[in-house]
């Protein structure tokens, strides 16, 4: 992680609330906090405490209440959604839980999917090729996700998230539906991808054992930041739940 | 677009009975048009497919060829008209004819060759001459039937030999046999007996009007007559406006049916696609880029739908019997498959708000 250099994303004074009146909730209270390049920040907190909310607020898929989103270098407020969307293509990519892969698709197809969008084609199947050999399943490109296990799913969409080269990997229980040895192998691609490749990795989840991976953990309790931790970071196939 | 593709390629069997669907859907579209077709063509052939641009009508023949019936006199005067450049009668006989291959229905057309109401289709050999009594140009499907040029046309003990063939030129579904007024007028008044000794009439007179005239423009000047355009006079033979207004209806709600099809199928197949069109949109898919492939969807499923249709209709239009006046023509087949087209992008594109409507926060966090 590179202290000097510029956030990839920023949160300042970030508010969220659902709802109005007596059935609303406020999800993010008062949030602040910078994400860098090149580090893996696990946010943890109990269910309900915003830890989704925060995804979704900085990968410009909900307006903020109120605060302030930028995302590299770019406010988010008054931005259309058509615009949000060209910024995610560029600099954003998600992790899901159950992976949301194109059943119709193959795992080459689904990776090079959103990277068509903005990229030109000239050298677009080199770079799949590389995507998929990054994550260990060239021989597997050509099959379909009905084909594949759990952990070889979330590799293609980790695949199809790195090929586009974002700044930004947000990923929301990326291991919540793999058993450890597969979990594992998911979060060391995530580390190399902060490590080797200088992306800012968001980590959220329920699993407190994940964070000996992080450089930082974020703790979350009812919206707000109740703890943060700076530390050195365990080798992520070291992690155990 | 290459999603939109590879669901189509792989996912074969749903989108085989949307397919299926839009098929039949223009198959019976494309049928009733040709039937539609061959009966406003079959009707109508005899005032279109002449040099004149405008019919005029004794007062209550109510535009009808043969009900009307005018003195000399009157054809002289619509022709003295300003706005009418050639005025010249015409007289219709519905009646049985025999050619050495057969008896024949024919509507016998006495017309003035050097005048107007003369047809402008001819494939073959020449139409009768000024002046020359007792020859006669066939319509194409009596020739099909085997009259040739050179055999004798006989209605009762009158005959005119056949020096031509023109096409397109049927009147009421009945084939036509042009000749001159005489000729006409001879034949006439041995069929109809009432009519003996009178040597002068006509049915009716067609008008070349001067260019940019209207028919309407002619009938402020003609009085009492009725004067209308070829194409109106063609809408005005009993039955045809009837028969094209009926099909033509059916022929729309057909289409209307086409793009609530094509809506019910999209609207499912994006409520089934929510999450996953959430999570492409998570990842930076715009609506407009999901939208378009739905929409390209669509298209390729009724252009499928359009060519499995119109081969099926013309299958059938091989096998249906000749008495079925069923006609496929190309613009025909053009226009419906525009409209095909149309139908299916405005059912799709009743999805589009679905699609834009779907929020990328519910592909994020299972907990929603
Ligand atoms: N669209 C919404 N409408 C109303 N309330 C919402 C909405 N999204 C989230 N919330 C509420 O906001 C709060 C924070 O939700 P969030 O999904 O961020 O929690 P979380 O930390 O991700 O929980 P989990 O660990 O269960 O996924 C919760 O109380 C939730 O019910
Ligand atoms: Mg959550």
């Amino acid at each position: 992680m590179d202290v000097d250099a510029l956030p990839v994303a920023s949160l300042r004074d970030v508010t969220k609330t659902y709802g109005q009146g007596d059935a609303c909730v406020h999800a993010l209270k008062k949030v602040t906090l910078d994400l860098y390049p090149g580090e893996v920040i696990v946010v943890l907190g109990p269910s309900g405490s915003g830890k989704t909310t925060l995804l979704n607020v900085t990968g410009g898929i909900e307006p903020v209440t109120s605060g302030e989103v930028e995302v590299c270098g770019q406010s988010l407020a008054n931005k259309k959604p058509e615009e949000l969307a060209t910024l995610r293509r560029k600099h954003v990519a998600f992790i899901f839980q159950f992976f949301n892969l194109i059943q119709t698709l193959t795992a080459a197809e689904n990776v090079s999917l959103i990277a068509e969008l903005t990229q030109k084609s000239a050298g677009l199947h080199e770079r799949v090729e590389e995507a998929l050999s990054g994550v260990g399943l060239l021989e597997r490109a050509a099959h379909f996700p009905a084909q594949m296990s759990g952990g070889q799913q979330q590799r293609v969409a980790i695949a199809r998230a790195l090929v586009t080269g974002p700044d930004l990997l947000l990923c929301d229980e990326p291991t919540g539906a793999l058993d450890l040895d597969t979990g594992r192998h998911v979060l060391a691609l995530l580390q190399a991808a902060a490590r080797e490749q200088g992306r800012c990795v968001v980590i959220v989840t329920h699993n407190s054992g994940i964070a000996t991976m992080a450089d930082r953990v974020v703790r979350f309790h009812e919206g707000s930041i109740a703890q943060v931790v700076q530390q050195e970071a365990g080798e992520a196939r070291d992690v155990t739940w | 677009m290459m999603l939109a593709l590879n669901e189509i390629r792989r996912g074969r069997g749903r989108f085989a009975s949307i397919i299926a669907a839009l098929s039949l859907i223009v198959f019976l579209v494309l049928t009733l048009a040709a039937l539609a077709d061959g009966l406003f063509f079959g009707a109508t052939g005899a005032v279109r497919s002449t040099n004149a641009t405008a019919y005029a009508f004794s007062p209550d023949a109510k535009g009808s060829l043969i009900r009307s019936s005018m003195t000399p006199e009157q054809v002289r005067e619509v022709s003295s008209d300003p706005g009418v450049a050639t005025a010249s009668g015409v007289g219709v006989l519905l009646t049985a004819g025999t050619a050495p291959s057969g008896e024949y229905d024919v509507a016998v057309f006495g017309v003035q060759p050097d005048g107007a109401g003369v047809p402008t289709t001819l494939t073959d050999g020449r139409l009768p001459q000024p002046g020359e009594n007792g020859t006669a140009a066939i319509d194409q499907e009596l020739a099909y039937e085997g009259v040739a040029i050179g055999d004798s046309i006989t209605v009762g003990t009158q005959s005119a030999e056949v020096v031509g063939v023109v096409r397109d030129s049927s009147y009421q579904l009945q084939p036509t046999v042009w000749t001159s007024l005489d000729t006409w007028r001879a034949m006439r008044n041995e069929v109809r007996p009432e009519f003996t000794g009178v040597t002068d009439d006509v049915n009716a007179v067609a008008i070349i009007t001067d260019s940019g005239v209207t028919a309407e423009q002619v009938q402020s000047e003609v009085g009492d007559l009725t004067v209308l355009s070829a194409e109106a006079t063609g809408l005005a033979i009993p039955g045809v406006e009837q028969q094209s207004s009926t099909l033509n209806s059916i022929i729309y709600t057909a289409l209307a049916v086409a793009a609530l099809v094509v809506a019910l199928f999209f609207a499912l197949v994006v409520l089934e696609k929510r999450e996953l069109f959430a999570a492409l949109k998570a990842l930076g898919t715009s609506t407009r880029k999901l939208g378009a492939g739905v929409v390209l969807q669509a298209i390729i499923a009724s252009a499928i739908g359009v060519v499995i249709g119109a081969l099926a209709s013309r299958g059938l239009g091989a096998i249906v019997p000749d008495e079925v006046p069923t006609l496929f023509r190309t613009e025909t087949l053009i226009t419906i498959s525009i409209f095909t087209l149309v139908a299916g992008v405005v059912g799709a594109a009743f999805s589009l708000r679905r699609i834009a409507r779907i929020d990328p926060a519910t592909a994020i966090g299972g907990t929603l």
